[in-house]
């Protein structure tokens, strides 16, 4: 006969959870440890990595502002001023008129080549860039042509003679006299409109393009339209600037 | 013959057994927890730590923007000055030199020779339309394009046209190309 009593389910539950019972705290310790893992420490460290990232980036930004700021801060103001106007002068940011016809009479007049008339046509004042052409009826001496020519490749602002046409061609050891027509051209171009983005490096001049300053500096120029000066004045012909 | 007795009886077994276990438990809850909690100071020194890195960063942008900003009149001088640099060297390598040409029509200017027309940026060179008196400077003048070709310096020293007009002059078209 069995005595022993098969343990009900109730009885043993009770026993279980009675060993159980103490050890729920730890296991309790552990799953909020997980899911606070999960929800805050790893969530946590992706955004701390990612950040590094963009700091890695920043301080990219912040050399290259850095070196920017040196490099302007290293420029002469006086110095950039001078040249940044001597290259205005050379070609300037609309097609002013006056200015292509001071070259022309100022270098007419100081290479003996008399000005018969001109023809210009400027167009409206200001518009994008090109080229602006006059044509010139003149008449010299055969030399005297040739030291204006000269002097036009080397005046501000810089100008081409395109064509020259003669009507008289006269050269012997005796006489040189041509008279024609040319047509010169002068170059402009608007000025930049911005400065770009704040940390867009700044534009250097290499030792190259130095020399392009150097050699406009020793390029004639000439005084602006309407100052007087000597000029020939054929007979029988008027004054062809009477203001 | 010895035998052995254990005296821990089954329940005894168990209950040591369940014990064990428990320990078990107990210390890995308390290594996961620290573990746990060095790790979260890690990350959060870590955060911290960026976060004043991206601040000061950014401040130091934000100082720099307005101090490269202050020296706009300076910036716009040197963005001016390498425009037209660049602008003006584009001009220098197509501009027409005059020198070297005026220096082959001097040449051409052979006694009975006279010039009508020059086109100084004719395909990157010289173009001249010109005239001889007679048959005497046509060939001299033949003679003076002969010797410029002869010495190389251009790449094409081409008489275009040679005709003779009813009052017995010659009209010329020559070609000078770089």
């Amino acid at each position: 006969m069995n005595t022993q009593k098969t343990p009900s389910l109730k009885s043993f539950n009770r026993k279980d959870y009675h060993e159980i019972k103490p050890l729920l705290p730890y296991l309790g310790v552990i799953v909020l440890t997980v899911l606070l893992l999960f929800v805050l420490v790893l969530p946590k460290i992706r955004q701390t990595l990612s950040a590094r990232e963009n700091n890695n980036k920043q301080a990219q930004r912040v050399r290259e502002l850095s070196q920017k700021l040196a490099d302007i801060e290293g420029l002469s103001e006086a110095e950039l001023a001078e040249t940044s106007a001597l290259l205005l002068e050379a070609l300037p940011e609309n097609n002013d008129f006056y200015r292509l016809l001071s070259v022309v009479k100022g270098s007419f007049s100081q290479n003996g080549v008399q000005l018969e008339y001109f023809d210009l046509s400027p167009g409206e004042l200001g518009s994008g860039s090109g080229s602006l052409s006059v044509k010139i009826a003149f008449s010299s001496s055969f030399e005297n042509f040739k030291k204006l020519l000269s002097a036009l490749e080397k005046s501000l602002p810089l100008v081409e003679v395109s064509s020259v046409k003669f009507k008289t061609f006269i050269l012997s050891s005796e006489t040189s006299q041509v008279d024609g027509e040319m047509a010169i051209i002068s170059y402009y171009q608007p000025l930049p409109k911005s400065l770009g983005k704040v940390g867009q490096p700044l534009t250097k001049v290499s030792g190259t393009e130095q020399k392009i300053v150097e050699e406009l500096k020793g390029y004639r120029r000439y005084v602006s339209f309407g100052t007087t000066s000597s000029e020939p004045v054929l007979v029988g012909k008027e004054y062809p600037f009477p203001f | 013959m010895k035998q052995k007795i254990n005296l821990i009886t089954q329940e005894g077994k168990e209950r040591l057994r369940l014990l064990r276990v428990k320990q078990k438990i107990k210390n890995f809850s308390i290594f996961f927890t620290a573990c746990f909690v060095v790790v979260a100071v890690f990350a959060l020194a870590a955060s911290v730590l960026v976060t004043n890195q991206k601040n000061k960063n950014a401040k130091t942008i934000s100082l720099l923007s307005t101090q490269i900003a202050g020296q706009e009149k300076l910036e716009s001088y040197a963005l001016i000055t390498a425009d037209r640099i660049k602008a003006v060297g584009e001009l220098f390598k197509v501009r027409t030199s005059y020198r070297e040409k005026l220096s082959v029509i001097d040449e051409l200017l052979v006694p009975g020779f006279f010039l009508q027309d020059v086109d100084f940026t004719s395909r990157q060179g010289l173009k001249i339309t010109g005239g001889c008196a007679d048959v005497q400077s046509l060939t001299n003048f033949n003679q003076k394009v002969e010797e410029i070709r002869a010495r190389k310096e251009f790449s094409e020293v081409l008489v275009s046209s040679v005709s003779r007009n009813s009052d017995g002059q010659y009209s010329i078209v020559l070609e000078v190309k770089e």
